[in-house]
C-alpha cells in the first residue's frame, strides 16, 4: 500500500432476486449514489445463502458480506426463506465473534423492490463503517496465518454447524419476536458453546495441523491403484466410485476431481452420481457403518 | 489345471471328478443361504469341522456349505447324504450327536426332523416332507449338492454338458430355435418370450452385441434369484454363454447388488473358475467361440433393476430409465443390441438345451411353460423358496407347500409382484399359476414373490406401504411418477390415519390413470397396480376409512 492510499473495503453482497436485487436495480436506475465497494451476487432467496458461502467469501479476501432479502413475512416463497437467513446470520455472527473477527462484517438487511433509496442509504452507511474496521483480520489484530487457520477450521465444521442449526437451533414459530428472543437468549449461548465452540476448540489454530488432517483422509496410492485396476476407463466410473467408498468410507472432493481427470469424465457427472444415493458419502464417516 | 480344449476333454474331466467321489461316503450339506446365514450357520459349519477333526473323519466324510435349500422357515438346515436325512433348526450343540448318530451310525435323530404341525407325524426325507414333495425342483434341486465355490461340484451333477452340446452339436440358429420352441418366457416380471428377444438382438444390425444377467432382484419379497445365483452360479453362467452363442454376442455383463457380498464372492469365484477351465474366455472348448464376462455392481436403488436404467448404469452413468420407443434388444448399452434377462430365465436355458424343448414344454400350461421359483413370505407357516410347475394352483402353493396360515387365521389375499403387482383374494386362489391368467385378474406374477396376507391385514395399509417404498425409489425423472406417487401416498396416509375425505377414492383412481399412462418406465406405470388391485377386491375397506376411520377388521372386534 502506498502512503496516502486509503483502504477500500471489498464487500460481497448476496441479494435476493425478488426484493433486494430489484431494489438495488431501482437505486441504480434512479441514480442514487453509493460507494462502489459492493459486488453483487443474485440469489433466488436470501434463505439460499449458506454459511459456506459467507466463510468462503471471507477466506478469499472479502472484508465484509452483505445479505439482502425481502422483509420478514414477505418472502416470495411459501417456505419463508428469509427466516432461515435470519437464523443462519445470528449463528454466523457468533462464529465470527468467536474466532476474533468483528461480527459487524456480516450484515443482514431487508430491502423491498421499491426501496431503492433505502438500499443506497444502507450502502452509504456500510462503506465508511467497513473502512474504519480495516482489512479483514488486520483490523482485529490477527495475523494472516492465524486468520487463514481459523477460517479453515470453521469451514471444515460447517456441515456439522448446519446440522446443529436445523436440529437444535430451530425456532418453531416464524415470527420475528420469537427469533430475536431465542437468539439473544441464554439458551442459544449455551447451545453454541456446548455444541459448536467445543468442537471448534479441537482444531488448534496452526495451519500445519489442518494439513495433517487432510493427509490422513486421502491415501493417493490407494486411489491410484483402484483407478488403474479398472484401466482408467470412463465406463468403469461407478465401479471405481464404489470401491473408493468401500475402502475409504467416504470420498473427499479432491478424489472426485482426481477421478474426473483420470477417467476423463466431467466432474458434474461424477457429482450427480455421488449425490444421488446414500451409498456414497462426501463427508468423513466412521469405519463402522 | 490345464484348460479344457474340447467336449471330449470336458467329459474326461467330469468322469475323473465322478470317479474320485464315492457315492456311498456320507456327505453333509449345510445350507449357507441368506436365511440360514442369519441363523448363524457359520457356527454350525465350524462345529462340524471341529467334530470331524476330533473324530478323524476328514477323509471319510464330505462336508459342504451349499446354496440355499429353500426351506428358510426351518433353517439352519443340514442334509445328510446318501440317505437324504433332513435336519431342521440345527444348533451347534446338536452337531456331535448328528455326527455320531447319523454320519457314523445309521440312526435318525427324531427331535431334529420335520414334524407336521397338527398331527406331529415325522418326515425324514424330502420325498416325505410336504414342503419339498409338492415341488418340482428342476432348477433349485441341485443346490443341496453343490458348494458354490467349487466348479467340480457343478460338473459332478452334469453341469456344462448343455454348453458343450450347444457349441459342438448345434448352430447358433438351432439353439435359438430350441429356446423359441420351448416358449421360455422371461422370469423377471415381464414374461416376454426370451426366444423373440434373442432373435431381435441377433437380427439387429451391428457386430457387437451384449448379453446381460439382471441379478438386481429389487422386488420386495423376492429372494429366489439370490438363492439360485448364490447357490449355483454356474448354471446361470452356462445359460448366459449358451445365450450369447445363440445371439452372436462376445461380451456379457452380470449386474448385481453392491451389498450382497456373498453372492458377489460366489459369482467372482465362479467366473474365475470357468475361465480357468476354459469354459469362458477365448476359444471355449475349442469351438472358436469367444466370450468374456464382466461383473458390475449397482449403487443401491430399486430403479437400477429396470432394463434401460441398468444399461445406463453399466455405461457408467446414473441409472435413469428411458422411454422404450426403440427396444433395448436393438439399442442397449452404448447403443448396441443387448439382450437382458433375469437370473432364473438364464438358469432355465441349460435345462432346455440338455433335455430338449419337447421335454420342457410338457410341464406348465398353454401360455406358460416350465417351472417357476416363488418366494413365500408373510403370514404363512413355511417361508422359503419353492419351485413349482406353471399350472399349480395358488391354493396348492399356499396350503400344500406353504403349510397354510399360522395361528389358525384365515387367508385374506396373496400379493404377487411386490410394489408393482397386485393381490389375489382368497375367493380366487384356485387360479393356476400362469402369466396370463394372473395378469387378467390384475395381479401379474412379477418376479414370483408371494406375500401371503391373513385376515388381520389392512389392505389400505399394505398399499400405503408399497407406495411409500416406490415414492422413495422413484428416480424423479418424469413428473407423473415423481409427483403422482407422492400425491397418492399423501391421500393413502390420510386414509390410514382416519382423515379420509369424500371423493378420495375417485381421486386416487384418476391419478393412477395418469401415472399408468404417462410414466416413462415400468416403475411409474405399475406403481398404482397394488392400489387398483386392492380397490378391485377390497373396495369396502377403503370406503370404511372415509370419514369414519374404522376398518372392517376393527369392526369385527
Amino acid at each position: 500500500m502506498t502512503a496516502g492510499h486509503t483502504f477500500e473495503p471489498k464487500i460481497l453482497g448476496f441479494l435476493c432476486n425478488w426484493c433486494c436485487y430489484a431494489g438495488a436495480d431501482l437505486a441504480g436506475v434512479s441514480r442514487f449514489q453509493y460507494p462502489p465497494n459492493i459486488r453483487v451476487i443474485r440469489v433466488m432467496c436470501s434463505g439460499r445463502v449458506d454459511p459456506a458461502h459467507i466463510f468462503r467469501a471471507f477466506a478469499t479476501g472479502q472484508d465484509a458480506v452483505f445479505i439482502g432479502g425481502c422483509h420478514l413475512n414477505d418472502c416470495h416463497y411459501v417456505t419463508h426463506g428469509n427466516y432461515d437467513a435470519l437464523g443462519m446470520v445470528y449463528v454466523c455472527k457468533k462464529l465470527l465473534e468467536h474466532i476474533g473477527l468483528n461480527p459487524e462484517r456480516l450484515r443482514l438487511e431487508w430491502v423491498s423492490a421499491g426501496e431503492g433509496i433505502r438500499f443506497s442509504n444502507i450502502m452509504n452507511e456500510i462503506g465508511p463503517k467497513m473502512e474504519k474496521l480495516g482489512p479483514l483480520g488486520k483490523g482485529e489484530g490477527l495475523d494472516e496465518q492465524e486468520l487463514k487457520a481459523k477460517l479453515e477450521a470453521v469451514t471444515k465444521l460447517i456441515p456439522y454447524i448446519k446440522l446443529v442449526l436445523s436440529e437444535r437451533l430451530r425456532v418453531p414459530v416464524r415470527k420475528e419476536e420469537a427469533y430475536t428472543e431465542f437468539f439473544t437468549g441464554e439458551e442459544f449461548n449455551r447451545l453454541f458453546d456446548e455444541l459448536i465452540a467445543d468442537k471448534l476448540a479441537k482444531y488448534p489454530h496452526v495451519s500445519a495441523r489442518t494439513q495433517d488432517v487432510k493427509k490422513e483422509t486421502v491415501d493417493n496410492a490407494k486411489i491410484d491403484r483402484i483407478i488403474n485396476k479398472h484401466k482408467g476407463e470412463a465406463r468403469s466410473l461407478i465401479q471405481v466410485l464404489l470401491e473408493i467408498q468401500k475402502e475409504n468410507h467416504w470420498i473427499p472432493v479432491e478424489v472426485l476431481e482426481k477421478v474426473s481427470k483420470k477417467l476423463d469424465v466431467p466432474l458434474s457427472r461424477i457429482k450427480h452420481i455421488v449425490t444421488f444415493h446414500k451409498t456414497f458419502s462426501l463427508n468423513p464417516k466412521g469405519s463402522d457403518e | 489345471m490345464p484348460k479344457l480344449n474340447s467336449a471330449a476333454e470336458l467329459e474326461k474331466w467330469r468322469k475323473g471328478v465322478l470317479s474320485r467321489r464315492d457315492p456311498d461316503k456320507p456327505s453333509i450339506a449345510i445350507c449357507a443361504g441368506m436365511g440360514c446365514f442369519g441363523h448363524d450357520n457359520g457356527k454350525i459349519f465350524a462345529a462340524f469341522e471341529k467334530e470331524i477333526d476330533k473324530k478323524d473323519l476328514k477323509t471319510k466324510v464330505y462336508l459342504r456349505a451349499t446354496g440355499c435349500h429353500g426351506y428358510c422357515e426351518k433353517g439352519p438346515m443340514v442334509i445328510i447324504y446318501p440317505d437324504e436325512i433332513c435336519y431342521m433348526g440345527v444348533t451347534p450343540k446338536d452337531v456331535p450327536e448328528i455326527v455320531s448318530e447319523s454320519v457314523l451310525g445309521n440312526k435318525v435323530i427324531d427331535r431334529l426332523v420335520y414334524a407336521d404341525l397338527d398331527s406331529g407325524k415325522k418326515a425324514v426325507h424330502p420325498s416325505e416332507i410336504p414342503f419339498y414333495k409338492n415341488q418340482m425342483r428342476h432348477l433349485i434341486g441341485s443346490n443341496t449338492k453343490i458348494d458354490p465355490q467349487s466348479i467340480d461340484d457343478y460338473l459332478a451333477v452334469g453341469g456344462y454338458s448343455a454348453l458343450s452340446k450347444a457349441l459342438m452339436d448345434m448352430s447358433p440358429e438351432e439353439v435359438l430355435e430350441e429356446i423359441k420352441k420351448a416358449e421360455l418366457r422371461g422370469r423377471g416380471g415381464g414374461g416376454f418370450p426370451a426366444g423373440w428377444k434373442w432373435k431381435t438382438a441377433r437380427d439387429a444390425p451391428g457386430k457387437e452385441k451384449y448379453v446381460i444377467v439382471n441379478a438386481h432382484e429389487g422386488e420386495l419379497g423376492a429372494f429366489m434369484d439370490r438363492a439360485i445365483f448364490t447357490g449355483n452360479p454356474h448354471c446361470v453362467l452356462e445359460g448366459l454363454i449358451i445365450g450369447a452363442y445363440a445371439i452372436g454376442s462376445h461380451q456379457g455383463f452380470i449386474y448385481t447388488r453392491h451389498d450382497a457380498s456373498r453372492m458377489k464372492n460366489n459369482i467372482d469365484t465362479a467366473v474365475a473358475k470357468a475361465e480357468e477351465y476354459g469354459l469362458l474366455g477365448e476359444n471355449i472348448l475349442g469351438s472358436n467361440f469367444d466370450f468374456h464376462m464382466e461383473v458390475h455392481l449397482d449403487i443401491g436403488i430399486f430403479v437400477s433393476g429396470e432394463s434401460s436404467a441398468l444399461m445406463r448404469s453399466i455405461e457408467g452413468n446414473i441409472p435413469e430409465p428411458r422411454p422404450k420407443y426403440i427396444r433395448t434388444s436393438v439399442s442397449g448399452i452404448w447403443g448396441k443390441p443387448s439382450a437382458l434377462n433375469n437370473v432364473e430365465t438364464w438358469a432355465n436355458v441349460p435345462l432346455i438345451i440338455d433335455k430338449g424343448a419337447e421335454w420342457y414344454t410338457a410341464t406348465g400350461t398353454e401360455g406358460s411353460k416350465g417351472t417357476k421359483l416363488v418366494s413365500l413370505s408373510g403370514n404363512i407357516v413355511n417361508t422359503g423358496v419353492a419351485e413349482v410347475p406353471f399350472g399349480t394352483t395358488i391354493r396348492e402353493i399356499v396350503y400344500g407347500i406353504g403349510g397354510g396360515i399360522p395361528n389358525g387365521k384365515k387367508l385374506k389375499a396373496v400379493h404377487f409382484g411386490g410394489p408393482m403387482g397386485g393381490c389375489i383374494p382368497e375367493s380366487l386362489i384356485d387360479t393356476p399359476l400362469d402369466f396370463d391368467e394372473l395378469a387378467k385378474l390384475g395381479a401379474p406374477i412379477g418376479a414370483g414373490s408371494m406375500l401371503v396376507l391373513d385376515e388381520d391385514a389392512d389392505m389400505v395399509d399394505v398399499t400405503r406401504y408399497f407406495l411409500g417404498f416406490l415414492s422413495n425409489e422413484s428416480c424423479g425423472k418424469c413428473v407423473p411418477c415423481r409427483e403422482g406417487i407422492r400425491q397418492m401416498l399423501k391421500i393413502l396416509i390420510n386414509l390410514c390415519d382416519g382423515k379420509g375425505k369424500e371423493k378420495d377414492i375417485e381421486l386416487l383412481e384418476e391419478i393412477s390413470e395418469v401415472t399408468g399412462a404417462a410414466s416413462l418406465c415400468a416403475l411409474g406405470k405399475t406403481a398404482a397396480d397394488p392400489l387398483l388391485s386392492t380397490l378391485r377386491y377390497f373396495r369396502d375397506e377403503y370406503e370404511a376409512k372415509i370419514g369414519k376411520g374404522e376398518s372392517p377388521a376393527e369392526k369385527r372386534e
